[in-house]
């Protein structure tokens, strides 16, 4: 079956987000079922998602064909969690709450406009990788910072041992910086009577 | 290999009666039970074992160790198994529970603890306000917000190049920082007085010398001999020497020497001017030749007889002094003395032994009269028995003895003597006897007495015999009394002669002395003339010509006087200019070290001046430095909070509330020098921001803000423990929620490997969860515990295990 624009979309985010699309129409207890797409969880995921374009398919048949494939997967024991995606103008609550009953339900409606794939990545979140900040991001040398903002002209030797005491708090700098206006100043031999 | 959890055996502690033991020593571990079943209690288990404290309980009761263990029971125990865990042996880890005290500690170090209580379990009680918890921060404290910038950031190097470098932007806490730089600034200014001191010092004293100068120069000027002209304002070394040549030094012990003599020529001619008249010598000379003839007739004539009478006498009196030796009075008076002190001798010598006759004859009768007694008392005491003592004592022994007439000697009857007893016999012997006794006695000191008075008056008499004059002796003494006796009549005959003689003689003595002292006056003024002659000459003065003596005296001396003053005038001078000239070579010397010390300051200042620039160069690189890390912190800050912690939790809460347009979000801190602190809020999705997540979202929602934010605080840091221990968190959250929430777990679980344990009390939940996060691959495991209590009461825990099994619905 050909797949409707909104539907491609879809599709498309959840493949790139690692899973992977069942051409053909999959029977489960000998029951063929068929949506306008259907993907499965990658390696370490075991999800089952329909996507249901809710223009081609009315409410009727949608719980029909969902509330069937719930049975199905029941009736075979499979331990995959069933994931509804709604394409399309969203169905009555009655039915959206039937659906939820027995699968996750997501209703992307049929977002438009400049934040339409955000919206879309937004509503489809939970079925997509989680981003952790990555350790470059969050581990920065603060240090490095600093010398990067540090005016050019100054000199960078005279500042080395307040850098070098950084690590070991407060105090050292404190006494570093204080040996560092000291030392020009140790004009022993030049005592003021 | 990561710590991963083992199993719980929990006895008696809180709402668990008797002991359950509870696996989780799986990816995912489900505890299902209706409330008051103890799953709190079994996760609260786990914190306290780990950690030694339980915080939920703590922020809400300070005493909440007192309430652990299980109504009833004496103790409660805990023990822990956890695999892999790098700071611990992997071995139960034991708790006791007592009413005394918690045995056992926490199994994890204070920091992985400390991680774990806030990053990795959340309890009942923290859900609901943890929100707060990163809202309110109290300044005073480190706020949970701080410390988990910190933990991400390890921002304390920044903060303590910040803080340590604070001193340098304000100079007086550089100064109270380090006193060497304060030091500094002090002795610069120190220099810089004694330079400005020493420079006015120095023109002061080159004034001074250049007046001193002047002065010398016009003190050369008054001098003779006068300096050479050539001498500039420059005093040269030679001055001195001109100055210390000094003539007038000789000048004045010659005009002293000179004043001495006019004295003593002043003293000398005294005389002349005392007795004025001038004596005739010829005169002076007849006078003395008519005394002399006039004595010398005296001498011849009267003064013969009168010096033979004294010649006679000096027979008796060897000493007398003759008329020619002395004058005639006094040999006259002297020989008249001594005849009659003489006379008085011979008369006293014989008239003293006159009285020694009389006093021989008396004390011959005193001898007489105590040898008369000495006879008498001789006579009496041959009268009295010899014995007389000694009888009566004897006697008066017997006595006693006596008890009848029977004698007790002879044995006869005394009444054949006398009528009376024998007893008054005896006793009136004895007082016989005793009086002759006492009269014995008396008799012998009279005869003692008369003896001594006898001998006493012999041995007087005897001394008196010998003090006597023998009869020759008296004899010479009456003859020489007649001589004397004659020859005084015989001086009495010419003693009116005497006086004229006397007189003649000291006429004539007189005579000779005034004709003696006319001759020395002349003598002396020949001396005078001659001498003062001399001193007129050496004093380069006119001769004496006809002047009177005292005259030329005063003249030489009124002179003397006036080359004195002169010399000592100039002599004060010189001393003067000297001393003027020692002050100028001071000063000079004074100059010279002034100039040195002047020249050696600059220098020192020079040196501290370039030193503290130096200092100072530092100071302001310090401050730039400390601008530049308060900036770094700035940026750090607000690119992690927007990379970091804000991407996420906006990740997180889209995925749970995905209809929700308001997202919550931490909001930055605007200013880079004040530390981190950060305040909620919420954005829109579409962009702006909303108000505070309290007043922007629903209830349900702002739960689902907290545990995002919880999710998302665990997932921005390095994980120290990958566990997540979750106590029933789903309790408002609808079904919509809820199913996104299940999907996000299994994400963190299947993806991000973290180990879960979640307690809920719903049923549908339990089954939906428990078919969400089942064993998706293999190796996958999930365990579910069931807690439950018996009919008794006793807490019963009943774990299913899940494996993995290939799906047989749909191939993958």
């Amino acid at each position: 079956m050909t797949q409707s624009q909104p539907v491609t979309r879809v599709v498309d985010i959840l493949i790139n987000a690692g899973y992977r699309q069942r051409t053909a129409p999959i029977s489960v207890a000998s029951v063929p079922f068929e949506f306008a797409a259907l993907l499965l969880g990658s390696d370490h995921a075991n999800d089952l998602i329909v996507v249901i374009d809710t223009l081609v398919d009315g409410e009727a048949r949608i719980r029909q064909k969902v509330e069937g494939l719930s049975r199905a997967l029941d009736l075979v024991s499979s331990r995959r969690p069933l994931t509804v995606v709604l394409v399309g103008p969203p169905p009555r609550p009655t039915i959206v709450e039937a659906l939820a009953r027995v699968s996750r339900v997501l209703s992307v409606g049929t977002p438009t406009g400049d934040n339409a794939d955000r919206f879309l990545s937004d509503t489809l979140a939970v079925l997509l990788p989680l981003g952790l900040p990555s350790a470059s991001d969050s581990v920065v040398d603060p240090l490095n910072e600093v010398r990067r903002q540090l005016p050019t002209d100054i000199d960078q030797d005279d500042l080395a041992p307040m850098f070098a005491a950084a690590p070991s708090g407060t105090d050292a700098v404190k006494e570093a910086f204080r040996v560092l206006l000291e030392t020009p100043l140790d004009l022993d031999s030049e005592d003021i009577a | 290999m990561s710590p991963s959890l083992g199993s719980v055996s929990i006895s008696n502690f809180r709402s668990i009666n008797g002991t359950i033991t509870v696996p989780v020593n799986a990816r995912v571990i489900l505890v299902h039970g209706p409330n008051g079943s103890g799953k709190t209690s079994v996760l609260s288990a786990i914190e306290l074992a780990l950690t030694g404290e339980i915080l939920a309980m703590q922020r809400t009761d300070a005493n909440y160790r007192s309430h652990l263990i299980h109504r009833g029971a004496d103790h409660s125990r805990i023990i822990l198994d956890v695999a892999d865990l790098a700071t611990s042996p992997s071995v139960p880890h034991q708790n006791i529970i007592r009413p005394a005290g918690i045995t056992g500690g926490a199994l994890l170090a204070d920091d992985v603890g400390r991680f774990f209580s806030e990053r990795c379990y959340l309890a009942q009680a923290t859900l609901g306000r943890l929100l707060e918890i990163y809202q309110n921060a109290n300044p005073r404290e480190e706020s949970a917000l701080t410390r988990f910038v910190k933990d991400l950031l390890g921002l304390d190097a920044l903060d303590a190049l910040i803080d340590g470098l604070r001193p340098a932007a304000d100079v007086r806490n550089t100064r109270r920082l380090s006193p060497g730089y304060a030091d500094a600034e002090t002795k610069i200014q120190v220099i810089e007085g004694r330079l400005t001191d020493n420079r006015n010092k120095l023109t002061q004293v080159s004034n001074e010398a250049m007046q001193r100068r002047v002065a010398i120069h016009a003190a050369l000027a008054n001098l003779s001999p006068l300096p050479d002209p050539a001498l500039g304002i420059d005093v040269p070394q030679d001055v001195e020497i001109i100055l210390r040549r000094d003539d007038d030094d000789q000048k004045l012990i010659a005009l002293n020497g000179y004043r001495r003599d006019l004295a003593s020529f002043r003293q000398r001619a005294l005389p002349l001017s005392a007795t004025p008249e001038a004596h005739d010598e010829a005169a002076a000379l007849v006078d003395e030749q008519t005394a002399r003839a006039a004595a010398d007739t005296w001498r011849s004539t009267i003064g013969r007889p009168i010096e033979a009478l004294i010649s006679d006498l000096r027979g008796t009196f060897p000493d007398l002094p003759s008329v020619a030796s002395t004058d005639p009075n006094t040999a006259f008076r002297t020989a008249a003395t001594r005849i009659d002190v003489e006379l008085q001798r011979c008369s006293r010598v014989i008239a003293e032994d006159d009285a020694l006759i009389a006093q021989v004859d008396k004390l011959n009768q005193a001898v007489e009269q105590s040898r008369a007694r000495v006879a008498l008392a001789d006579e009496q005491l041959a009268s009295i028995t010899g014995e007389a003592e000694g009888l009566s004592r004897a006697l008066a022994s017997i006595i006693p003895h006596i008890h009848s007439d029977d004698c007790p000697v002879c044995g006869r009857n005394y009444h054949e003597v006398s009528e009376n007893p024998l007893v008054q016999h005896v006793s009136t012997q004895v007082a016989r006897l005793t009086e002759q006794a006492d009269r014995l006695q008396g008799l012998g000191r009279t005869r003692t007495s008369a003896v001594a008075e006898q001998s006493k008056a012999e041995r007087d008499r005897d001394a008196a015999i010998g003090k006597r004059l023998n009869q020759e002796a008296r004899g010479t003494l009456k003859a020489r009394i007649s001589g004397l006796t004659e020859a005084k009549r015989r001086l009495a005959d010419v003693a009116a002669s005497v006086d004229a003689g006397a007189a003649a003689i000291r006429r004539e003595a007189e005579a000779q002395r005034r004709l003696s002292e006319i001759r020395n006056r002349d003598r002396l003024v020949i001396e005078l003339r001659a001498s003062l002659g001399e001193l007129c000459l050496a004093l380069e003065q006119p001769t004496l010509g006809t002047s009177e003596i005292s005259a030329v005296i005063q003249r030489l001396d009124i002179y003397v006087a006036a080359q004195e003053a002169a010399a000592n005038e100039r002599q004060k001078r010189r001393r003067n200019a000297l001393a003027q000239f020692q002050l100028l070579r001071e000063q000079e010397a004074e100059i010279e070290k002034l100039q040195q010390t002047l020249l050696s300051d600059e220098a020192l200042k020079k040196r501290w001046d370039d030193a503290f620039a130096t200092a100072e160069r530092h100071r302001q690189a310090a401050r730039t430095l400390a601008r530049a890390a308060a900036n770094a912190r700035t940026d750090i800050v607000g690119r992690v909070f927007n990379s970091s912690l804000n991407k996420i939790w906006r990740d997180l809460f889209v995925r749970l509330a995905p209809t929700e347009p308001f997202v919550p979000a931490f909001r930055l801190p605007q200013t880079s020098t004040e530390p981190v602190t950060a305040q909620l809020e919420t954005a829109h999705r579409e962009g702006g921001s909303g108000g505070t997540p309290g007043s922007m979202l629903s209830a349900g929602n702002l739960n689902t803000a907290a545990l995002t934010l919880f999710l998302a605080l665990h997932l921005s840091v390095r994980p120290q423990l990958p566990w997540l221990i979750l106590d029933d968190p789903v309790q408002s959250m609808d079904e919509v929620h809820i199913a996104q929430f299940a999907a996000l777990l299994r994400t963190l679980s299947k993806e991000h490997h973290r180990q879960i344990v979640i307690a809920v009390h719903e049923r549908p939940l339990f089954d939906y969860l428990t078919l969400e996060l089942g064993p998706a691959f293999a190796g996958d495991q999930l365990i579910t515990v069931e807690l439950n209590r018996s009919n008794a009461g006793a807490s019963i825990a009943e774990p299913i295990y899940y494996n993995w099994e290939p799906d047989r619905g749909v191939a993958a």
